[in-house]
């Protein structure tokens, strides 16, 4: 049994003005085996799963209100698929019965309707697609397209809760399809009760009769409010997801303002360390055998000739003066008579002072002790430079930041606001599901009233039933059907046993193939229940690389050949892990169309792209930034590795 | 379309419980027209007519 998606229109649905996915190859018409979309956060990714799993299930959307448009107005938006169910024919040939099914939303009325469009039957207005499809995709609450429309929320409930592991075996090997035997087989029972007490009847059958028509209108009034119950917790559910998003989306602004205070302390402080730099360097400008090199030149030249003079604190002024007033004989011995001292003091101003000769020396000293690299002035100033520069790509960042995360003191409101509103909504759900817990309670029974309680109410009927067949000689046919029911039971459940241990076998197989996520593996319990083997808390990289593993075991080892639809389940992975994951992709399923994050396009995509034999389709699609804001879509390498390249440098 | 470890299940269960061979065959095949043609009313007829045929084993 194979399904393939060659197309998703959208039109006036969130952000998508109208937009067409395309996941088919244009020379041949057939459908890509590996499409990667690059979808920035906030595009859009989840939304497409959403409506992909309430338009392939058939039930259509609860609130389509959630999707309408917010930057124009429409009164109304479509989600359409192309699908194609290829079938091999006897003689060998392969059949690809085409579908196309559309789920309008009616925003103003909040209806959901649906119209389909085939090769074979033509146009009409409902859901449709091949028979043996029907009963998989609507079963359990969409229990089974969980499996292949996969978001990684599933990781966190797949392996270990309330045998939601079982569940999805008994929807793949078609177990729960055996199961409608049960129902099948009760009927007849049913039947053949009311044909022998057809006509007129004895007092005590009419009754029995009596008693059994009431407690089956009363398990349909149970019934009909476990739907409800089913319905408003979903309802809860997916309102606690809205809101827990946009809490997220109001953290993460909030989480900006504060990388926004940290680079303008950081920018702050890189103003002080300029300033500071700055005045040192100006400090050494001011020295012009610093500034300028021809100067130093001079100067020190000037230095050398001083050096050479020689000038001595003896032959100052003050020595002569000295030596002709108060000395008899010369320093070289010579007698200084009358002429001689006449002669020094009539030319002792031709010499300089000592304080003259102080001067020169310590300009001479000065000269000499300067450093003798000239350039230092350069390189201070290149290094002021790549500080302005550094302190402008930090003023242009914060200014991002701010544009982007709005007003913080409204977004703390908000975030206040909605954690209100989620606590309101968890009380709502926690009594919901005490309702639904006494409702369908199978542990009590012996307490429960019938009339309050679907089991009880079952076992009331079923003992009723009992009772007119003994009254009517129809025991042999409640009989059978009860043997009928008791083997099928044991089947399924014989067969969950041994497809289960296959299954977890290949589970761990792959797992040993991700080294990184440790040494977690899955068992098999005595209750006959999947979990894992190690007692430990997991981390959201092991839950989800194992149940990842699980579910492409499950379709590995099953007929159903779907396409695996991914919403950026490693958005919070560890890179490494990431990596392995995408070598077992391909592996697992004939067609993957993944919905990514820059994150994930960063390590899985050259993963990916590196994938023996496989054509790879790229999409792009982004928020542009002219009013009003819608998608962009864009197709081909170019495109994406363009889109992935530029939210990096956002990013960083 | 009936997976091996299904089909040798039942016939595991149907043997324990004293099933003919013929009867087990009946069950595997309305389980496999039931799969191909999905419809409620003819695994009705189907069953109806197994369980007015089958005898409870001893």
């Amino acid at each position: 049994m194979k399904i393939r998606i060659h197309k998703i229109e959208i039109s006036n649905i969130r952000n998508f003005r109208n937009v067409t996915f395309n996941f088919v190859e244009p020379t041949n018409h057939d459908t890509c085996a590996i499409n990667l979309c690059l979808m920035p956060s906030g595009t859009g990714k989840t939304t497409i799963l959403e409506l992909l799993r309430s338009t392939l299930s058939g039930q259509g959307e609860r609130s389509p209100r959630r999707f309408q448009p917010r930057n124009w107005p429409a009164s109304e938006g479509t989600f359409s698929v192309h699908l194609s169910f290829p079938r091999e024919e006897p003689g060998g040939t392969i059949s690809k019965r085409q579908f196309l099914l559309t789920q309008k939303l009616f925003f103003s009325t909040n209806e959901a309707r649906f119209t389909h469009t085939t090769d074979t039957r033509g146009e009409g207005l409902d859901f449709h697609i091949p028979a043996e499809f029907r009963p998989l995709l609507q079963r359990r609450e969409k229990g089974f397209l969980k499996l292949f429309l996969f978001n990684g929320e599933l990781s966190k409930t797949l392996i270990g809760e309330q045998r939601a592991g079982s569940k999805a075996i008994e929807d793949a090997f078609f177990l729960t399809d055996f199961r409608d035997f049960i129902s099948a087989a009760n009927e007849y029972k049913n039947e053949k009760l009311n044909a022998v007490t057809k006509g007129a009847q004895p007092a005590a059958v009419t009754r029995v009769n009596n008693e059994i028509a009431a407690l089956k209108e009363t398990l349909d009034h149970l019934i009909n409010k476990k739907t409800t119950l089913d319905a408003r917790i979903e309802e809860v559910d997916n309102n606690i997801g809205d809101l827990t998003d946009k809490r997220s989306k109001a953290y993460e602004a909030i989480g900006i303002f504060e990388e926004v205070q940290k680079l303008k302390n950081e920018e702050g402080q890189l103003s002080q360390e300029l300033i500071a730099e700055s005045y040192n360097t100006l400090i050494k400008i001011r020295n012009p055998m610093v500034a300028s090199a021809h100067l130093d030149r001079i100067m020190r030249k000037l230095a050398d000739s001083m050096l050479r003079m020689k000038l001595p604190k003896a032959i100052s002024k003050e020595f002569f003066k000295e030596l002709a007033e108060h000395e008899k004989n010369c320093i070289c011995g010579t007698p200084i008579n009358q002429d001689v001292r006449q002669q020094i003091l009539q030319n002792v101003d031709k010499y300089l002072t000592d304080q003259e000769v102080g001067i020169l020396n310590r300009i001479k000293s000065h000269i000499r002790e300067q450093p003798e690299e000239l350039s230092i002035v350069p390189a201070e100033i290149s290094k002021m430079h790549a500080m302005v520069e550094q302190r402008e790509s930090m003023r242009q960042r914060i200014k991002t930041l701010v544009e982007r995360s709005g007003t913080t003191s409204e977004k703390i409101k908000e975030v206040e606001t909605l954690s209100d509103q989620l606590e309101k909504l968890a009380g709502a759900r926690e009594k919901l599901l005490l309702s639904y817990k006494n409702l369908t309670d199978k542990d009590n029974l012996a307490y429960a009233s019938h009339q309050l309680n679907i089991p009880k109410c079952e076992a009331s009927l079923a003992a009723a039933e009992k009772k007119l067949a003994e009254i009517t000689n129809n025991q042999k046919v409640v009989q059978k059907v009860e043997f009928l029911e008791g083997l099928i039971l044991e089947s399924i459940e014989l067969a969950n046993k041994k497809l289960a241990n296959r299954i977890v076998n290949e589970t761990n197989d792959k797992l040993t193939q991700i080294s990184n996520i440790g040494s977690e593996r899955l068992i098999l319990n005595t209750a006959n229940e999947i979990q894992y083997d190690s007692q430990d808390s997991l981390s959201e990289g092991q839950s989800l690389a194992a149940a990842f593993c699980f579910v492409g075991s499950i379709f590995q080892q099953s007929s159903i050949d779907v396409p695996m639809v991914l919403d950026s389940p490693g958005g919070k992975v560890d890179p490494i892990v990431m990596q392995q994951f995408s070598k077992l992709l391909p592996k697992i399923f004939a067609q993957m169309i993944y919905f990514m994050t820059v994150t994930e396009a960063e390590h899985m995509s050259p993963i990916l792209e590196g994938t023996r034999g496989a054509k790879i389709h790229h999409i792009a699609a982004f928020l542009d930034d002219i009013e009003p804001i819608d998608v962009m879509y864009f197709e081909g390498k170019s495109a994406f590795d363009k889109l992935r390249m530029s939210r990096l440098r956002i990013n960083a | 379309m009936i997976a091996e470890d299904v089909r040798s299940s039942i016939e595991e269960v149907c043997k324990d419980r004293g099933l003919k061979d013929e009867d087990i065959g009946r069950i595997l095949s309305i389980f496999e027209s039931y799969l191909k043609v999905r419809s409620s009313q003819m695994l009705k007829d189907d069953l109806s007519a197994f369980l007015e045929s089958m005898e409870i084993p001893q």
